[in-house]
């Protein structure tokens, strides 16, 4: 059964070499004031329930979000552009669709899900903060998960 | 019972519950259509020929002891020919008047595209399961 709790998990288990790597926490729920960098699992985009009958299956789209530094901050912006990359060691599509099943190639984040796939990212997203601060740099990826109901 | 929103129809291939990888199912029940006009009438006369019964499933694809497991060995060639029961019905429950049956005892597989389809699409599989006897229909 889909278990939203087990895909943040799992999707930040992922992810966590990336974090690693790229110094900044990766934590599986939305934060109330994140502080770059921070990569975070949003959650449902989009549901479809039903893709098969009698309950056999629905298609999820979760997003992951990345706060990255100030807007004004080069090196932000040099990281963020390797995150957007489809691959490479700080590409978040490639950290996500990880292959750990030896059945298939399919990337079911330990067993939970049937497959998946990050489709798309939102390229540069400047994300407001409060009057006196700057304005947050970073971007939201799209991830379709097929799994049974 | 009145209208209803498909989404629980049961669909059996060689007595194998298949129906939670069926992304959509026809029953076609068909006869050809013979032309007996003749002079004079100003209209089409139509007589039905040979029936050409079959059901349609698009199954979600699944390797795992599921669709290609139960259907790859149905395949029809030269040296083969099985054929086998298939049944459908409008929910996964009792045959009812409300909830009718469709059957065939000699339904073949004759084309069998097990992988098909553009990079990021989920993988389906669309399959015509001819019938070589008319498809009858129950209500219990």
């Amino acid at each position: 059964m889909f278990d939203l709790e087990q895909v943040r998990a799992g999707l930040k288990a992922n992810l966590d070499a990336l974090g690693a790597a790229v110094g900044c926490q990766v934590v599986p729920y939305m934060l109330g004031n994140p502080t770059p960098p921070t990569i975070e699992i949003m959650g449902p985009d989009e549901i479809l329930y039903d893709i098969a009958g009698s309950r056999g299956g629905d298609q999820n789209i979760v997003i992951i979000r990345a706060f990255v530094g100030i807007t004004v901050d080069q090196a932000a912006q040099i990281t963020l552009d390797k995150m957007l990359q489809s691959s490479g060691s700080l590409s978040v599509k490639e950290a996500v669709e990880k292959i750990d099943s030896n059945d298939g190639g399919r990337v079911t984040l330990g067993g939970i899900v049937d497959d998946l796939r990050v489709t798309r990212s939102a390229g540069y997203q400047v994300y407001p903060q409060p009057a006196g601060q700057d304005d947050v740099l970073g971007s939201s990826w799209f991830v379709e998960i097929l799994s049974d109901s | 019972m009145g209208k209803h929103i498909i989404k629980d129809a049961y669909v059996s291939v060689n007595g194998e519950n298949l129906s939670n990888r069926v992304a959509s199912v026809a029953v076609i029940q068909d006869a050809d259509d013979v032309d007996v006009s003749t002079m004079g009438t100003g209209v089409h006369e139509h007589l039905a020929g040979l029936r050409n019964d079959r059901f349609e499933v698009t199954f979600i694809q699944d390797f795992s002891d599921s669709v290609d497991d139960a259907l790859s060995p149905l395949v029809a060639d030269a040296d083969s020919q099985p054929t086998f029961a298939m049944i459908v019905k409008a929910f996964d429950a009792t045959v009812t008047t409300t909830n009718p049956q469709w059957e065939s005892t000699e339904t073949i597989l004759l084309t069998y595209q097990p992988l098909s389809g553009n990079v990021g699409d989920r993988s389906e599989a669309q399959v015509t399961f001819p019938s070589n006897s008319g498809i009858v229909r129950t209500t219990s």
